[in-house]
Formats: structure tokens, C-alpha cells, sequence
């Protein structure tokens, strides 16, 4: 049904449906110009509001029209497609269109001369962006301050310079059907095994959704248990951390528009450790992690194993500990596990109104949180001290793991727990942690297990995991044993 | 393993078979408990009545609590009187509003009339209880009992407390008092056909009996309880006492590891030395077809308590030691010979043939049959801690 007709003509309608197909936007801009000592009219589209106009001005426009416009771009960066030129005539009216549309809405000019039968879509987006700062998640005392931006070119800038390593590979990938958000796999191609790449690459091209806004969108299509509360996938703001996992032999996900990168595979014990550990000295970096790892056992148990010890077996705590407990318990008028597990839910009613207010506001309200809560309540005979107490140390040991996402994991598991101590005492809290350890040891990230190196066991992957032995002791070989498993089995 | 919904299933499963199993009905908080810190029996022979004195700490007299009304007592003795245990514990109901919770009791504390007459109920009754520690060490009243359980103590404010401490520091620093005085010593001795010696306490008779003018009164040699002397405690029943001067003896054969400072005349000159039994070894052979049993003890001795510059040389402690040595000896035959008389097995005499000679044939006068021998060997450590004395 489609049918060759006349340049001119074809290209009136092309124009006229494009600008249909985009609604007539405000934005959209057709610019004729004529080219000097030519005689001949030339075109150029644009979607004024996301694209840079000094860019289109001084590398298109202006040349085009002081005649001097030539096309320098070698054929190699064609095939980057930088610049992407069609023939007008050798394309169907419809196919043509689509391109166009698509062209304009990804921040590129059109620029059509008809007369020579050539299309050109430059790329001219503009550069505004958020300055690179630090993250506030992840604020560090020694240690790289920059973070990454919405900006992919810049976080594959600050990556790069990082590591000017020739197998960095970059895979772009267009997600989303009406988004079609820029997705970048990234990996050292020497370091990284091959079924790691190719099973993240079989994850993001299975991926069918209509938006991808942010990161966690691919992340749940990509992790390997969506019902888990546990992450599978790590994420960070910072490019050293993007790095040093990339050295470890994982691959990370750049998106567009997100300022936060995701990394697999990820262990669960690799969540104890963070990459800032290598700023440190070794002794106190391990003496870090191992408080990470007492920190992660409060911030999920202490709740549970206080209302259970103090509800079912008040025998197990020492006599001085129980009268003072007992003490305080009178007069307050709600059982333990009640006045547990309303502080709990009103603490994260306090986080989650501080995410949310400014800052400043968010400083008065924790204030505020803190004395009506910690002496208030207390003095009112609401609450006892003892859970203000348990509920505070929870909620600060919860922040003490470097990724967000596992104290993520942590909240809900608390919650958990302390239902299973609150209902079973501590038979509950067994039953719940073997069910846990179950539950982990079953776990995979990009078919490596998620207990590695505990479960299977690998030892010489503590010196690492674990502990953090200075870095002349680490060896050569920096792979974790879990992944250099997975390049034998996959040669 | 499973994926998605089926993993939440069987665990949604699992979790409502737990419920069935236990629950919310266990549960007690601390604010329904009667937390007993210390237990008092006592037995009236005529009526056949058993009176259970039990102290529970008031939780409204910790730091934290509120106080309504003013300041309160820490403990309430209830005194529940009943024909059994059981029953005494079903009547506790009518006296208090909780439940009697003996995890946490720290001291049982017999009247003579209970260690004589109903000591294995006692044990057995306490031992069957869920919750109860057989590791509390158990006290005979040398008075009343009603006194000693209504009777605050000073400093440490929760009597058990301060008993318990008293009990802790007699066994380290005084060898009044053995360490094998708790509820299970008195079970197992009994199965071996020894005897145990449990401290006796009593109440220092004071000026007042109001408990505001007791506690104000700063002389604490007044109405103060204080532990001395033992109770005989031979098949489950109170046979006799024993005074402080023998106890020091039954701890030492007994292999206890305190320490005692008393001053002593050796060699005609006075001097305060602080033994200590560092080795204890028992030795059982026979000799003309008669057990002997051989008691090897060694002590470390010290003057380190001492102001009478003495010894001064190396001499004179080598005479200490052998003079040591030879009192030490005596004594110990003395207690020895004095105990065994009464048929009181003091130094576990039974139990030691049982162990090392079972073939012999134990009858009715193998206390008496048996020959002991006492072999001391002491060594002077080290002298006071100042250089002389001026």
C-alpha cells in the first residue's frame, strides 16, 4: 500500500504527521532555513524544551546558513551513531515518521535536505544537570566525596576516569516502551566472567515494561527472588563503590535519570562490608565489620528476644536485671509486646515524616519525637524505659549496615521477629531463625549463592568478607571464590 | 527449594501449626509475678503444720518506678500456713494478687524445726517446682524464723541479697562457711550417707522494734542478723550444731579453698597468719586389713594481715611452718575423733571406701573401724605488707 512519491511532497507530509503525531506541542519547533549561495531550503526540527539551543544554534544552524555546514563527522563515529543520516526516498513514509518522532523526543535535531534527499539527527541534548556532590546516604569521613548524578554520560565519566581500563565495556540497552530509558550494563571484560554478563544481559533484555523512572524499576526484574526481603542487588551513589565492585568481578547498572547504580551479584555477607573498609586501616576496619554484624543481630532480635524473655522467660534474665524491669513495668498499663510494637510503628512514623519534611522542619521533628517518646511517655507511665531504650538501640543499630536496602530487609524482619517472640516466646524466635536460615541458604544472586562464602563454605574468601587483612596479604587474586567457580564451570 | 507463593503457603503452613502449639497463654509479664527473693520454712510438730514464709520484692521500690503513696518497702514477707506444699501454694492466693514466681529466690531459710523434721520434703517440694534453682544455699535459723524473715537488712537493702554476699565472702575469707550448702548439696550428700553443715543465722536482739527506728539506728551490732555457727544435717534431718572453731576443721577436710587469719602463739610468740588450704588429696589403703584413710593437706601461709614483725628470718618461719604443721595436725585429729563418736561421717569417710576400696565391707561401726591420718605440710609465702612494724 505505501508507494514512492515525490521528495518534496513526501516530506510536507512527513512534517505534517510528525507534528500530529506529537500533538502540536509549544515546543516543537520547524525552523526553515536557506542555505547561502544555494538557493535551497533546508529544515530543522526540534523539541525546543529538551534540547540545548546553542548546541543547534552554533553547530547547526549557523553553519547551515553561512553555507558552510559540511558533515565532518568519520564513518566511525556513524557507527556510533552520533550523527545518523537516512535517504529520504529509500524509506517508507511510516517508517520514516516513527524514526523522526523517536528522534525528537530523545533530544536530537532533524535536519532535512530535501533537496540532497539527506536526514540528519543530531544529537544536541542539553547539559543541565545536578552538579556532582556528595550523597547523603552515604557521607564518608575519608574517602572519594563525589557522587553519582542523573546524568549517565557523567556517571560513565566518573567511572571511567576511575579506572582508564580498555575492557570497561559499556552495553546500552532502551527500556521501557514509553519511556525508553537509557539502561548502560557496565563491566571490566577481563575480570567480570562471561555467564555473570550474559545472564545480566539475557535479565535486562527480558525486561517488558512500559516506564523505567528509576533504578528499583529494573531492579525487580532483575533480582532473583522477588518475594525475598533480602536484596540481591546492591546499590550505590558513589562511583568508588561502583568501581571497586566492578574490580570484584560484578556488573553494574547505570540508568538514566537515577543517581544511583545497581551491582551484582551481591552475597549476603558482602552487605556487612563496604568498600570504604579500604580507606581504613585494616584492624579497625575489620573491628567495623564485625560491629556491623552485632549491629545487624540487634537491630532484627533485640525487640523479639526482650518481649519474649520478659513476657515467657523472665527466669533467664539475671534477678538484678528483672526487678529493675519489673519496676518499671508498673503501672504501665499495655503488655509488653503492645508497648513494643507501638514504639516500633511510631518510630517509623518519625522516619518516614523526617524523609519527607525539609530539613529543617526534619530536625525538630526528631526532637520532638525524641522527648514526647523518650521522657514523655515515659514519665506519663505510657511506656516503659526499658523499650524506649530497646526501641532506640534497634533503630540505631538498624542504620549501621552501608547499604539502605538491607536495613530495609532489617525492618521488616524485626517486625517479624518481634510477632514470633510476642506470641511464642523465644520457641518463636528459633522457629523464625531457622526458617531465616533457610530462607538465606536457598537464596541466589545471578545464580551464585547468597551465603557464600559461609554456605558454601570458601574459606579464603574471609579475608576478605570477614575480616579485612591489609591489602598486600589479599593476594593477586582478587575475584571472590564464588564467581571464579562460576568462569570454571562456564569453561 | 520453593519459589513465590508457594514458599509463603507453606510457610503461612508452618507458622499456624506453631500457634496451635504455644501461645499467648504462657505468657505472664512482669507485673502479675511475685518475684520471691528468699523462701523461709518452718514446721510446728504438734499441729503438723507447715509455715512457708515468702519474701517478694516490691517492684514499686525500684529506681525507676513510680511510688504511689510514698516510699514503700522493698520486700513484703507473706506468711502462708498449710498441711502441704501444694496446698500452701494454692492458699498464696488468698494473701497476694500474683503469681508466685520462684525463679529468682536467692536463700532458704529452715527454722530447727523444719530441718528436723520435714527437710527432705522440703527439698523434694522446692526441687519439683519448674521454675526453681537447686543452686540456692540454704540457712537454719538458730532463733526464730519469723524474726530473720521480717527483719531488714543493712546495706544491701533486699535481705537475700545480703545474705547471700555475707555467705559469699564467709566461704572466701573465713572458712566458716563451705561452698557446698546448696539445696543439691543437701540431696546428694544425703545419697552419699554424709553429713552437710548448713550456716545458721539468727537476729541480733536490739533496742526497738519499730522498723523506722531501726533503720535509723547506726549501731549495726543491733538488729542485725548475723551467720554463725553450723547445723548437722545427716539423712535429711538437723542432728546437732557445730561451732565456728570445728567449722574451720570440716571445711578444710572437706577440701574447701578460703582463706583464715586468726592470731595464733607459735613458738611462744604471737603472730596473725592467714592460711589457706591450696591442696587437698585424699588417700585410701589398707593396712592389717583396716582402711586408712589419709588426708593431704597443704597451706599457703601469710602474714600479710600480721603487725608483729614476725618471723624475721628464715629460720624462724621454717619453725612456723613445722609448729603449724603440728596444731594443724592436732586439731584436725581432734575434730576428727570428736565427730566420728557421734556417728556424724564429717569427712565423707563412707563415700571415700565406696569410692576407692568397694569391695570392703561397710557395717554399722566403720566410722569407728576406720584409722585417719593427717599429713599438713604448710609453706610460708609471704611476709606483711609493710617491712616492719614500728
Amino acid at each position: 500500500m505505501f508507494r514512492r512519491i515525490n521528495k518534496y511532497r513526501k516530506w510536507r507530509t512527513l512534517l505534517q504527521n510528525v507534528t500530529d503525531t506529537l500533538g502540536r506541542p509549544d515546543d516543537f519547533v520547524v525552523r526553515t532555513l536557506t542555505v547561502k549561495g544555494y538557493q535551497r531550503k533546508v529544515y530543522c526540527l526540534y523539541i525546543r524544551s529538551i534540547t540545548d539551543k546553542t548546541v543547534i544554534n552554533e553547530y547547526i544552524l549557523e553553519p547551515i546558513m553561512n553555507g558552510n555546514f559540511e558533515e565532518a563527522e568519520s564513518s566511525l563515529a556513524q557507527q556510533n551513531q552520533f550523527i545518523q543520516e537516512y535517504k529520504l526516498s529509500s524509506m517508507y513514509q511510516q517508517q520514516l515518521e516513527q524514526l523522526v518522532v523517536d528522534a525528537l523526543l530523545s533530544s536530537r535535531a532533524v535536519v532535512a535536505d530535501v533537496e540532497e534527499d539527506r536526514l540528519l539527527f543530531f544529537p544536541c541534548a542539553h547539559s543541565d544537570h545536578r552538579q556532582i556532590s556528595e550523597p547523603d546516604s552515604e557521607a564518608v569521613i575519608r574517602g572519594p566525596h563525589e557522587g553519582i548524578t542523573e546524568s549517565l554520560e557523567t556517571n560513565i565519566g566518573l567511572i571511567r576516569k576511575r579506572v582508564p581500563n580498555p575492557n570497561v565495556r559499556l552495553e546500552l540497552f532502551h527500556i521501557g516502551r514509553d519511556t525508553q530509558t537509557k539502561v548502560m550494563l557496565l563491566y571490566i571484560a577481563n575480570i567480570t566472567p562471561d555467564p555473570i554478563v550474559q545472564e545480566a544481559r539475557r535479565r535486562i533484555e527480558k525486561i517488558d515494561t512500559d516506564s523505567v523512572l528509576e533504578s528499583s524499576y529494573i531492579e525487580e526484574f532483575i533480582q532473583d527472588n522477588m518475594y525475598s526481603v533480602f536484596p540481591t542487588l546492591a546499590n550505590t551513589e558513589k562511583p568508588d563503590v561502583v568501581v571497586a565492585r566492578l574490580l570484584e568481578g560484578k556488573v553494574a547498572f547505570l540508568v538514566d535519570g537515577t543517581p544511583s547504580v545497581i551491582m551484582g551479584p551481591m552475597t549476603f555477607f558482602e552487605f556487612f562490608s563496604s568498600p570504604e573498609d579500604h580507606y581504613e586501616r585494616a584492624d579497625i576496619a575489620t573491628f567495623i565489620r564485625f560491629i556491623r554484624f552485632i549491629s545487624f543481630v540487634i537491630a532484627v532480635l533485640v525487640p523479639a528476644i526482650y518481649v519474649a524473655t520478659t513476657s515467657f522467660h523472665p527466669e533467664l534474665l539475671p534477678t538484678a536485671l528483672v526487678i529493675s524491669l519489673a519496676s518499671q513495668a508498673e503501672g504501665v498499663p499495655l503488655p509488653t509486646l503492645a508497648e513494643v510494637l507501638i514504639m516500633e510503628i511510631i518510630f517509623e512514623i518519625i522516619r518516614e515524616a523526617g524523609l519527607r519534611m525539609p530539613r529543617a522542619i526534619g530536625q525538630a521533628l526528631s526532637i520532638v519525637g525524641a522527648i514526647v517518646l523518650g521522657q514523655a511517655a515515659v514519665q506519663a507511665g505510657l511506656i516503659s524505659a526499658a523499650v524506649v531504650i530497646v526501641v532506640a538501640v534497634t533503630a540505631i543499630a538498624n542504620f549501621v549496615v552501608p547499604v539502605y536496602g538491607f536495613g530495609i530487609a532489617q525492618r521488616l524482619l524485626r517486625f517479624s521477629f518481634l510477632l514470633l517472640g510476642g506470641f511464642m516466646g523465644l520457641f518463636g524466635v528459633l522457629c523464625g531463625l531457622l526458617f531465616l536460615i533457610i530462607h538465606l541458604v536457598s537464596l541466589e544472586s545471578f545464580k551464585v549463592p547468597y551465603m557464600a562464602p559461609a554456605v558454601p563454605f570458601y574459606f579464603a574468601d574471609w579475608k576478605d568478607v570477614f575480616f579485612r587483612v591489609p591489602r598486600p596479604h589479599m593476594g593477586k587474586q582478587r575475584l571472590p571464590q564464588y564467581l571464579l567457580d562460576v568462569r570454571k564451570k562456564s569453561r | 527449594m520453593f519459589r513465590g507463593r508457594d514458599f509463603l503457603l507453606r510457610l503461612g503452613l508452618i507458622f499456624s501449626i506453631l500457634l496451635i502449639l504455644t501461645g499467648c497463654w504462657d505468657k505472664k509479664e512482669l507485673d502479675q509475678l511475685a518475684m520471691i527473693s528468699m523462701i523461709g520454712v518452718d514446721y510446728d510438730p504438734e499441729k503438723d503444720q507447715i509455715v512457708m514464709y515468702y519474701q517478694v520484692i516490691n517492684p514499686y521500690s525500684g529506681a525507676s518506678a513510680l511510688e504511689p503513696g510514698g516510699p514503700q518497702s522493698l520486700v513484703y514477707t507473706y506468711r502462708i500456713e498449710g498441711r502441704s506444699f501444694g496446698e500452701i501454694r494454692t492458699l498464696s492466693f488468698e494473701w497476694m494478687s500474683r503469681y508466685l514466681f520462684e525463679a529468682h529466690f536467692r536463700m532458704l531459710i529452715l527454722s530447727k524445726s523444719a530441718a528436723k523434721h520435714i527437710l527432705r520434703e522440703v527439698v523434694n517440694s522446692i526441687e519439683s517446682l519448674p521454675r526453681a534453682k537447686a543452686s540456692v544455699p540454704v540457712l537454719v535459723a538458730e532463733d526464730s524464723l519469723h524474726d530473720i524473715m521480717n527483719h531488714f537488712t543493712l546495706l544491701e537493702r533486699v535481705p537475700a541479697q545480703a545474705i547471700q554476699n555475707r555467705l559469699r565472702y564467709l566461704i572466701d575469707f573465713s572458712l566458716y562457711v563451705s561452698r557446698d550448702i546448696q539445696l543439691r548439696d543437701i540431696s546428694e550428700r544425703m545419697l552419699q550417707d554424709r553429713v552437710v553443715v548448713l550456716p545458721m543465722i539468727k537476729v541480733l536482739p536490739g533496742k526497738s522494734d519499730q522498723i523506722e527506728q531501726r533503720e535509723s539506728n547506726i549501731d549495726a551490732s543491733q538488729d542485725n542478723v548475723i551467720i554463725t555457727g553450723g547445723a548437722v544435717i545427716k539423712d535429711f534431718k538437723m542432728v546437732g550444731k557445730m561451732v565456728d572453731s570445728d567449722l574451720i576443721s570440716y571445711n578444710v577436710l572437706n577440701g574447701a579453698k578460703g582463706r583464715h587469719t586468726k592470731l595464733m602463739t607459735l613458738n611462744g610468740k604471737e603472730v596473725t597468719l592467714t592460711y589457706q588450704p591450696v591442696r587437698f588429696k585424699r588417700t585410701v589403703t589398707l593396712r592389717n586389713n583396716k582402711p586408712v584413710i589419709t588426708f593431704h593437706i597443704d597451706f599457703m601461709l601469710t602474714a600479710e594481715r600480721s603487725i608483729e614483725y614476725m618471723p624475721k628470718t628464715y629460720q624462724e618461719a621454717i619453725k612456723m611452718e613445722e609448729e603449724f604443721d603440728r596444731r594443724a595436725k592436732r586439731k584436725e585429729q581432734a575434730f576428727v575423733e570428736k565427730y566420728l563418736a557421734k556417728g556424724w561421717d564429717v569427712v565423707g569417710v563412707k563415700d571415700a571406701l565406696k569410692r576407692y576400696l568397694p569391695d570392703y565391707p561397710q557395717n554399722d561401726n566403720i566410722l569407728q573401724e576406720v584409722e585417719i591420718q593427717f599429713v599438713n605440710h604448710s609453706n610460708y609465702m609471704y611476709p606483711s605488707h609493710i617491712l616492719e612494724s614500728y
